[in-house]
């Protein structure tokens, strides 16, 4: 398989963390324009893994350890969700924050993706959602990723049906005459409540319960 | 840090926002903006209201020292022009600066509006009376913004001077790329037109479709990172109408190289190339310059295009100048170089 090596608007996804220096974040997956920014940051940047061909019990097996502040997941590449979340949110701290991406299984533009991605692992939001809430998260925001998740130059509030509309409105740039085509289409899936369909990816950002949150 | 953002929007600016008519009503969403090609980049990030079809702020961000002078350039530039009431309905209103962690963020209202550039992308403005239609919007502007910033004159490119950028086409290029009889051409031109003077005004820096926004009735511009005062007026308009020529879809959905693109605007004949002609020569004579001596503006503009740092504040990332290095031979070397009639 061939490593993408992450892109630019991709480094951007640092921006949906509360991130301060000094602390330390964890990254999954191949995201260099990302992890040499968050360096220069100030943080401390573990990789996870730089393989996405790894098998899981690879992966999943970096260490067992409490300790990092955030992770950041740019792109799942693993079918078993629930098992890989729950080695996830055995890395955070609690209190973490954890920011990671989906390839859409709902989306309007799966018919149109080539052959390799057509075989990249897709999960639906709410089953993301639910995955999360189950491994001891609480989702705090979600946002549809335009154009790919791995080059996600605009990030969209999937929670706000006007903010979608205006999108789709104001910025959506089609690249050919059936994407551009879709554009009334899409302004009324946004408007009727179906806007997760509308994009190839989306990424979630997830808090990891505390105990007072557990008590709570 | 979108969260921190917010919470500081709701806690510590209400009460600015509020004197600017701005209302906040949380739950806020956040919709970013970016761009994938530049190393030091920008952020954009739309403030949207609780159920609100149009964005309130814009908090364009930025953690690299040379954008944060860019973004402070337009903060100041904005704080000044708002102060002409002609123009500070078409452009975005100052709100204020924020430092957050090593982030500098601009806080501006919002310009509604779609681009311009978003139209030919989407092969909306494609008809002759659309374009005329933008042309004159975007010289109505320019007239606008030279009026209000008017501040005497300079002096007609002369003929040492039009050597001296040649020059310096020389010393990146290896050559000018221009031939010598045309090189004598402007030379003539520029001794011939020694006594015309060129307005002194403000320059937007980056006035292309894409920072042009229309909406029913009403205009903005945007993006005023690249601003420039006292300069000349004319690179905004040759840029306009360039850019224009660069991304209108003159094949449908069908590529179109820049080098092709911009010989059908301003080589080739046909309506849209006779449209940018009869703008810049009606903008131009407004200010009384003649057409020959436009000409000698244009390619002057396409030397100052080409030459990496001829442009003080260009706000272009990633460099365009070997783009525009090409686009001047272009017209340099056409048998029919169309300014030049």
């Amino acid at each position: 398989m061939n490593l993408t090596e992450g892109s630019y608007a991709q480094a951007d996804l640092r921006f949906l963390l509360p991130l301060t220096a000094g602390q330390s974040i964890g990254v999954l997956g191949d995201a260099r324009p990302l992890v040499s920014i968050l360096e220069e940051n100030g943080l401390s940047v573990t990789s996870l893994s730089s393989c996405l061909d790894q098998p899981l019990s690879i992966v999943v097996g970096v260490g067992n350890h409490a300790d990092l502040d955030h992770i950041i997941v740019p792109e799942f590449f693993h079918d078993s969700l629930g098992s890989c979340l729950t080695h996830i949110s055995q890395w955070l701290k609690p209190g973490g924050w954890l920011l990671i991406g989906f390839h859409n299984s709902e989306s309007l533009y799966r018919p149109l993706l080539k052959k390799d991605a057509k075989n990249k692992p897709r999960f639906s939001l709410r089953k993301c959602t639910r995955a999360l809430e189950k491994s001891g998260f609480r989702v705090v925001c979600y946002y549809g990723t335009y154009d790919k998740l791995q080059n996600p130059r605009v990030l969209i509030p999937l929670d706000n049906k006007p903010a979608v509309d205006y999108f789709f409105r104001s910025i959506y740039t089609p690249i050919s005459r059936s994407l551009a085509l879709l554009q009334p289409l899409a302004l009324l899936l946004a408007n009727t409540g179906f806007q997760r369909v509308l994009f190839r990816g989306f990424v979630i950002v997830a808090r990891r319960e505390t105990h007072r949150d557990h008590a709570e | 840090m979108l969260n921190e953002i917010v919470e500081i929007l709701g806690r510590e600016w209400r009460d600015v926002l509020i004197q600017s008519g701005i209302e906040l009503r949380p739950p806020l969403s956040i919709l970013k903006i970016g761009n994938d090609e530049l190393t030091r980049r920008k952020v954009n990030l739309l403030v949207f209201n609780h159920h609100e079809q149009q964005p309130i702020l814009i908090l364009r961000l930025t953690q690299i020292d040379e954008q944060s002078s860019f973004l402070e350039r337009e903060y100041e530039t904005l704080c000044k022009l708002a102060k002409h009431e002609s123009l500070a309905s078409s452009i975005p209103h100052p709100l204020g600066l924020l430092e957050l962690q090593g982030t500098l963020i601009v806080v501006e209202s919002v310009v509604p509006g779609v681009s311009i550039f978003l139209y030919l992308h989407r092969r909306k403005h494609i008809r002759p009376f659309l374009v005329k239609q933008d042309f004159e919007l975007a010289c109505d502007f320019l007239h606008e913004l030279e009026r209000v910033t008017m501040d005497g004159d300079l002096p007609f490119p002369d003929a040492g001077m039009v050597q001296d950028k040649l020059e310096q086409l020389c010393v990146n290029y290896g050559s000018t790329g221009i031939p010598k009889d045309y090189q004598e051409q402007l030379l003539k031109i520029a001794d011939e037109y020694r006594s015309l003077r060129l307005v002194r005004c403000a320059r937007h820096g980056d006035y292309w479709p894409g920072n042009f926004l229309v909406s029913s009735g009403r205009i903005g511009v945007i993006d005023w990172e690249g601003f420039t005062y006292p300069d000349d007026l004319f690179h905004d308009i040759f840029f306009f109408t360039s850019t224009y020529a660069l991304f209108y879809p003159w094949h449908g959905w069908g590529s179109c190289s820049p080098e092709e693109a911009f010989s059908l605007g301003f080589i080739e004949r046909n309506w849209l190339s006779a449209r940018i002609k009869e703008t810049l020569e009606r903008f131009f004579l407004k200010l009384n310059i003649p057409p020959r001596a436009m000409c000698l503006l244009f390619i002057l503009f396409l030397i100052e295009m080409a030459i990496p740092s001829a442009i003080k504040n260009d706000p272009r990332d990633p460099p365009q100048h070997e783009k525009w290095f090409s686009l001047l031979k272009i017209i340099a070397q056409s048998k029919n170089p169309f300014l030049a009639k």
